[in-house]
């Protein structure tokens, strides 16, 4: 039995986004008042300066930055499980997350030299590039590696994630092994997942991938349901299945490339959120898109608080926070799915 | 406009499957497919409904190549279901039987109906609300072909309806054995063309009106059960001694191991 219906969740998250979002804004090392809220709202430059440059160029890019990146990651997780039929399945585990890495790192190594300096922009077009074209190999990878003409096996697919993120692993190794300090930092950040370089120009980047993903996946909501009852039978309900499977991987690899670009891999959102969401309202598409987005926002939205308040002043890649909360889930499923999946 | 194969080789992997098959599907009928294991059933099943391209010869489904229909038109015309559906995933049971709807645009209500109607020839409308994934082996069976029953359920444009039951019976208790045959001949009379792989050959003679025995990738005879159900025909394609005789009751030839 379902439990909850999946309207009310989603109303219940729509709700609860905004209250989480201003809570998130005011949290952190400095605590911000409602009232001081108001006043750096009211005279944006004059005598609240300190807490408009927080709220305004710190923490507000910061927190639609992680709620960006959480949706993209939970709807491509979503995508992923629902396209390979196999709950387990996340962008991380095809290989994406890792090829997307290799791809920043080869990036931050390799494109140093081109880039101009004193253009952070320029830097950061280079290395979501980078991020982009490496994780969209990745998945080209263990895509092709996994189809023939009877169809895309799960089993093999699993494996040449497994594979081509040990191969992606490797080259990471060897950027890290050839960097010099500032690279090597920028590297490790990424690895770890971070948030705390957040500005504009990430948002507005990760906003438009958000944007692109959240109007092309709900579309073949009808497509992915089907699909959960096998290849075939989606092509005999009149599924283009071929289409749709291009389709959802071209846009994952897009997506949680960007997302790796601007915040580092982050794990875990991809296969948690997806997976919470479809216990409490079931597996249908239509609804489990959108809820995983809302979920993935705001979990992402929670670690990046707790980031920054859990060792204040100091403060922890989000990407530790939400592996910490991840790695116990996962053991928990791999416990319990035997009793809601069939074998 | 029949669903039809002519002349049909399939040769995968450098195995032939099938040779020179020619079959025709009528609406309204129901045709059976016996044969003994790996005698080519389900590649003739798959050739049929375009899931697997042909070598040699043509699948003609209302009087277009198969492969040349639109994936909606095809799958709005022509439903199957397969021997096993592997769905891992916890839909309730009228969430999988509306899945049979995807292809239509009738309308949530309509498709509701549809969804409770399909469960009720079924002895399924007791399940409606259950987890699929938490169904037994028949149960599930049952809810599958709800599914493809509401796929093809009402006409939606001048195409004649078909659909193709791979062993439909083969995990049902005796009462829903027979409920399947009910159900396949009620489809005839509706104007479906119904084509079904059976392995017990006293349910094909209760429920077909033709018969087709394949042995080693050629159909071996085919036409109404008296015909086909002879002591010498199954000598020769399943390698058994049978008596065949007539059903005390309705006549129907029987065959007695």
């Amino acid at each position: 039995m379902r439990l909850v219906a999946p309207r009310p969740l989603l109303l219940g998250m729509t709700l609860a986004l905004p209250l989480v979002m201003l809570a998130a804004l005011l949290t952190g090392p400095v605590m911000i008042t409602f009232s001081e809220l108001w006043q750096a709202l009211l005279a944006p430059s004059e005598q609240s300066g300190r807490n408009g440059l927080i709220l305004f160029s710190i923490r507000l890019p910061r927190l639609l930055l992680a709620a960006l990146v959480g949706v993209c990651l939970a709807v491509c997780g979503t995508a992923m499980q629902g396209l390979f039929r196999n709950p387990l399945a996340d962008p991380s585990l095809i290989g994406v997350s890792s090829g997307a890495s290799a791809g920043a790192s080869l990036a931050i190594v390799l494109g140093a030299g081109l880039v101009v300096q004193g253009t952070p922009l320029a830097g950061l077009s280079l290395v979501a590039v980078g991020a982009f074209l490496g994780g969209f190999l990745a998945v080209l990878l263990v895509y092709r590696f996994a189809t023939d003409d009877t169809g895309t096996s799960v089993v093999t697919m699993l494996l040449a994630g497994i594979a081509i993120s040990a191969l992606a692993g490797a080259l990471n190794s060897l950027m890290a092994y050839v960097a010099d300090d500032e690279m090597l930092r920028r590297i490790s950040l990424w690895q770890m997942g971070s948030l705390d370089a957040a500005d504009w120009p990430r948002v507005w980047i990760a906003l438009a991938v958000s944007a692109l993903v959240m109007s092309a996946f709900p579309r073949d909501s009808a497509a992915l349901n089907a699909l959960l009852l096998g290849e075939s039978e989606a092509r005999h309900l009149g599924i283009a299945v071929e289409a749709v499977k291009r389709r959802l991987i071209l846009m994952t690899a897009l997506a949680v490339g960007v997302s790796v670009a601007v915040a580092g891999t982050i794990a875990f959102v991809g296969l948690m959120m997806p997976h919470i969401v479809r216990l409490l309202i079931g597996p249908d598409h239509r609804y489990l898109i959108p809820g995983s987005a809302l979920a993935g926002a705001l979990l992402m939205i929670v670690a990046d608080a707790f980031s920054r308040v859990v060792v204040a002043p100091a403060e922890l890649p989000v990407g530790i926070i939400t592996a910490l909360l991840g790695t116990p889930f996962f053991f928990f499923l791999l416990l319990t799915r035997r009793s809601w999946e069939a074998r | 406009m029949p669903l039809n194969v002519e002349a049909v080789d399939l040769t995968l992997s450098g195995i032939p499957l099938l040779s020179g098959v020619s079959l025709t599907l009528e609406a309204g009928r129901v045709c059976a497919i016996l044969g003994p294991n790996g005698a080519g059933k389900t590649s003739l099943l798959r050739v049929m409904v375009g899931d697997l391209p042909v070598s040699a010869g043509t699948v003609v489904f209302n009087g277009e190549p198969i492969s040349d229909i639109s994936a909606t038109r095809r799958a709005r015309n022509l439903a199957v279901l397969p021997q096993q559906t592997l769905l891992n995933f916890p839909f309730s049971v009228e969430e999988v039987v509306m899945l049979g709807r995807t292809p239509h645009a009738t309308g949530a209500a309509r498709d509701a109906e549809i969804v409770a109607e399909a469960l009720a020839w079924v002895d399924g409308t007791y399940l409606a609300s259950r987890i699929y994934t938490e169904l037994s082996g028949g149960e599930k069976q049952r809810v599958h072909l709800a599914r493809v029953l509401a796929q093809v359920w009402e006409p939606t444009d001048d195409w004649q309806r078909f659909i193709v039951l791979d062993e439909p019976t083969a995990s049902f208790d005796l009462s829903h054995q027979l409920l399947t045959l009910d159900i396949m001949r009620r489809l005839a009379r509706d104007g479906v063309g119904v084509l079904v792989v059976l392995h017990d050959l006293n349910l094909a003679a209760r429920c077909a009106d033709q018969i087709v025995l394949m042995q080693c990738g050629r159909i071996a005879n085919a036409g109404p059960p008296v015909d086909v159900l002879q002591p010498d025909v199954i000598r020769r394609v399943f390698d058994v001694e049978a008596i065949v005789t007539e059903h005390p009751a309705d006549g129907l030839p029987t065959v007695i191991l």
